[in-house]
């Protein structure tokens, strides 16, 4: 099923999650959109400190808020889990940025697609959602920062494998 | 025939397939506001392709850092698509690191340097026009080598500097010209660890790979690789992590390898000489060394068992602000949990930051041959490399002039042991040209140097003005273009050709090659053809005879490997490899073969065979009261990423990190534009608070402040940390008898104020 696996413990802060996002699906730079961020928590005080750092984006709920707050039916979880909105029938309204717990839907504040909801998207679909002719663009469910993560922090669901050689390493 | 252009962006000529793409991704770049990012697919239909083109992996190796990690990249129809690791080398893992990804932004730059030009207004100066004019490369070709030909007849060729990494084209193109002075930035990057190691242990250049991943204890001076996103380095760390490894780090600013260290020892700047001295003293005192590595591969351990003495835990803990009694407890965890390892690479605490860095080195090279972690498994490798032919030799080029040995302009003979690395140092350079000593320089030719990249930006510009011609070979508009005479537009790497060999991680010898992945863009040449060109029509046949070309010399290292630039074309991983296991080595390179703890190659030169505790040199004053330290963002590369906009929408301008009860005593918020002052000039950065940071020091981001207005995202971000930094001056240097010349890139204290 689609979703991520996020190693905070493994996470660096580089955010070439981020990078390779923007990369692959061609988000515009300067609209006020980034699908995937990695968020810094600093705790403690001078010299007890700790910082944890995550990368976040749509999280591919199970049972997303964020369709059941949709008013018009624009987004939807397709088979393989991988949770989309359709940008024709988005009336961005933001309820699911009200819906959502984790603060993914986002929306552009200038161009093309001002006010209509945009987010992680498993890669499956690029931040223009058709081509030229006004053909759907609809990829492979392959998210680039599920492999392109340079510590492996950030993965795609389905690699079980990794997540437990860290579990027994740690003894968790 | 010149052609006069308002804005050096004007007029692509290029061939028409390749300039309606330029001009469509152009269209896409103004449409959102900033970034080529419409679907390349879609512009190549656009441009009338007949079919859909095929998409295809092309193998190369990317350009941004030194570790050169092997890439696969994505390309369709001559646009390049993405860029992904390659799992077959060594270095990348399969991964890339947050630079390698982005490294597309800068093939597909719009402000990119796109054809010759040369400059028609006489006045030079930072915010004064060039009045750029385009010109022909052959014009571009007389110009150069007329004007560097007419310097070296009438004043000699010393009074050229060609200021460039220390590369194989740039190396040979200064000396054929008969000039010392090849001028490079080593001296504020790492020059400490290889002067220490080249006297200590190798007898030439310091090791490259670490073998992180199977130590169980990890020992940071200020080491924070994982925090600047090193490829090899950030995966095998975490690895580290992920196996049990223990982690202790020593540094002023929480960092991110301070974050998932089991220990975060918040150390006085400048002081963690003190620290290690301590460290080496329990473990000698306490027999915990291992004993065998020590007998049988080092020398002066008595030496240094009566030298150690007086660094007990209770002295250091004066100095450092760490208590004896951690100090003893680090010492003795980090001797008995083996492999453990003193992590370094190039500007932690050991690299050239403060006067005593040099020491420290020395101290680590000492703690990690105490473990035994010297050319072992889990410790410092010494890197593979196949055996190539020498370039001079290949190409039967005649010996040098005699005046290639001269004295040079930074006073690099007056350092024995640096001056045998062929290393430079940019602030003597300065220094130099400023005061004539020993000599005039008259000319320079500047290859993918910023300004940025020097310390004390100002005192650099003034002595670019006393220049008669400045030549820049470039791929952006950085500030060096306004005091150029003429540009010669470079290629990025993404665009070249070369071979590669593994460096940052071979425990067996492994070479990449770098292709073209995409038609280089624009009227852009490589680096050896300008060179070459540039030599030839100096006249220096003799030096550059016919066939030498970067083509042939490519061809020439893989030959010798038994394999041919073609056939690593179509190899399907792109990569040449001999995987022998590792066998640690029985010999080092020194005069007698061993580690030498007490060195005999410092002594001989007259510096301290054994690291002896000196201070720091500038301590904060009431005027200046607080350590400056600087770090790097990870998604930064120096001073040559910021017009990336991807990046800088994920991070718009460097900060100047403070302690929050600091901050607050001072009334400074969070997010607030502040003053940050040194005894050699002042920057204005934004404010950011935390706690992760002793309250006695402000931490700079580098990389910002850019004033070229060419380069339209870059413009006007930030502030410059190399205005805050003095350059560190010959008699200094010599005065303090540090054989690397270190630069003392973090030696200074600073106020801040709103």
């Amino acid at each position: 099923m689609a979703g991520f696996i996020v190693i905070k413990e493994d996470c660096i802060n580089c955010k070439a999650c981020e990078v390779t996002c923007k990369i692959r699906n061609e988000v515009p730079i300067g609209v006020g959109v980034r699908r995937r961020q990695v968020i810094e928590i600093e705790e403690g005080e001078f010299p007890n400190v700790t910082k944890k750092f995550v990368s976040m984006a749509c999280m591919h709920c199970e049972k997303p808020f964020c369709e059941i707050a949709c008013p018009v039916k624009a987004i939807s979880k397709r088979a393989d889990g991988v949770v989309l909105n359709d940008k024709d029938r988005c009336i961005g309204c933001g309820y699911c940025g009200w819906a959502c717990p984790f603060g993914a839907p986002q929306y552009p504040e200038t161009g093309d697609f001002k006010g209509i909801m945009d987010k992680c998207t498993y890669c499956v679909i690029p931040f223009h959602q058709k081509d030229e002719a006004g053909n759907p663009i609809i990829r492979p469910a392959e998210p680039a920062c599920g492999t392109d993560c340079t510590t492996g922090a950030l993965q795609k669901q389905g690699d079980g494998g990794l997540m437990k050689k860290v579990a027994a390493a740690r003894k968790m | 025939m010149a052609e006069e252009v308002k804005s050096i962006f004007d007029g692509i000529e290029v061939s028409r397939r390749t300039f309606t793409k330029a001009t469509a991704a152009l269209g896409a770049f103004v449409a959102f506001g900033g970034y080529p990012t419409k679907h390349f697919d879609r512009l190549i239909e656009t441009a009338g392709a007949q079919e859909e083109p095929e998409e295809k992996i092309v193998h190369t190796f990317c350009g941004i850092c030194s570790a050169n990690c092997a890439v696969k990249a994505r390309v369709k129809d001559d646009m390049l698509l993405e860029l992904s690791g390659n799992s077959e080398d060594q270095i990348s893992g399969g991964v890339l690191c947050v630079k390698g990804y982005a490294g597309r932004n800068l093939l597909y730059d719009p402000d990119r340097l796109k054809y010759p030009m040369k400059r028609t207004n006489p006045n030079k100066g930072v915010g004064e026009d060039p009045k750029w004019v385009r010109i022909t490369w052959d014009e571009a070709f007389e110009l150069v080598a007329g004007k560097l030909k007419e310097i070296k007849d009438r004043d000699g060729p010393q009074a050229i500097a060609v200021v460039s990494r220390p590369k194989t084209w740039q190396k040979h193109f200064a000396k054929s010209i008969g000039t010392p002075n090849l001028i490079a930035h080593n001296n504020t990057c790492y020059i400490t660890h290889e002067i220490v190691w080249r006297a200590t242990v190798t007898g030439k250049g310091r090791p490259w790979t670490t073998d992180y991943s199977k130590s169980k204890f990890i020992l940071s001076f200020g080491w924070d690789q994982p925090g600047k996103a090193k490829n090899v380095q950030a995966r095998d760390f975490i690895e580290a992590k992920r196996n049990g490894a223990k982690v202790v780090v020593l540094d002023p600013r929480f960092s991110v390898t301070a974050s998932k260290a089991d220990e975060w020892i918040p150390i006085k700047p400048g002081t963690d000489l003190a620290f290690t001295l301590a460290m080496i003293n329990v473990i000698v005192n306490e027999e915990l060394y291992d004993k065998e590595f020590v007998e049988e591969y080092t020398l002066g351990f008595d030496k240094l068992d009566d030298f150690i003495q007086e660094y007990t835990p209770e002295w250091a803990s004066g100095i450092t602000d760490v208590p004896a009694d951690t100090i003893a407890r680090v010492a003795r965890e980090f001797a008995t949990t083996r492999p453990a390892v003193v992590a370094t690479h190039k500007r932690d605490a050991g690299g050239p930051n403060y006067a005593n860095s040099w020491r420290l080195s020395h101290a680590e090279v000492i703690l990690n041959a105490l473990v035994g972690a010297i050319d072992r498994e889990g410790g410092v490798i010494f890197e593979r490399t196949p055996k190539l032919p020498k370039f001079g030799e290949y190409f039967e080029i005649p010996s040098y002039p005699e005046s290639v040995k001269g004295e040079r302009i930074d006073g690099l003979e007056k350092f024995p042991i640096l001056y045998k690395t062929g290393k430079a140092s940019f602030p003597t350079f300065v220094e130099g040209v400023l005061e004539e000593r020993p000599y005039p320089i008259k000319a320079a030719l500047f290859w993918k140097y910023n300004v940025l990249a020097f310390t004390y930006t100002s005192k650099l510009i003034e002595a670019l003005k006393k220049l008669e011609f400045i030549a820049v070979i470039d791929i952006l508009p950085t500030e060096i273009i306004e005091m150029a005479d003429v540009i010669l537009p470079d290629r990025t790497y993404l665009e070249g050709s070369g071979v590669g060999v593994r460096k940052y991680f071979a425990k067996y010898p492994q070479v990449a090659i770098k292709q073209p992945v995409v038609k280089p863009l624009y009227e852009t040449k490589g680096t050896s053809t300008i060179l070459i060109e540039i030599g030839k029509r100096m006249g220096l046949y003799e030096y550059f005879p016919e066939g030498t070309s970067g083509k042939s010399w490519n061809e020439a290292q893989l030959n010798a490997l038994g394999t041919s630039f073609d056939e690593m074309k179509k190899s399907p991983t792109g990569i040449w490899s001999d995987k022998k296991p590792f066998v640690p080595k029985e010999e080092f390179g020194t005069p007698s073969k061993k580690i030498e703890l007490h060195s005999q190659v410092f002594e001989e030169n007259g510096y301290d065979p054994l690291p002896a505790w000196a201070p720091k040199r500038d301590l904060p004053s009431n005027e200046y009261p607080y350590y400056l330290i600087v770090t790097r963002k990870p998604f930064e590369k120096m001073t040559q990423s910021q017009n990336d906009p991807i990046l800088r929408e994920i991070y718009p301008e460097n900060r100047a990190l403070m302690n929050r009860t600091t901050a607050q005593s001072l009334g400074i918020r969070n997010g607030e534009y502040v003053y940050v002052e040194s005894r050699a000039g002042k920057i204005r950065v934004k404010a950011e608070l935390t706690e992760g940071i002793r309250p006695d020091c402000v931490c700079v981001d580098h990389g910002f402040g850019h004033w070229s207005k060419e380069l339209s995202v870059a413009y006007g971000v930030g502030g410059n940390d190399g205005d805050l930094i003095p350059l560190v001056t010959l008699d200094e240097a010599l005065e303090r008898k540090d054989p690397s010349l270190g630069a003392c890139m973090s030696d200074v204290c600073v106020k801040v104020y709103t």
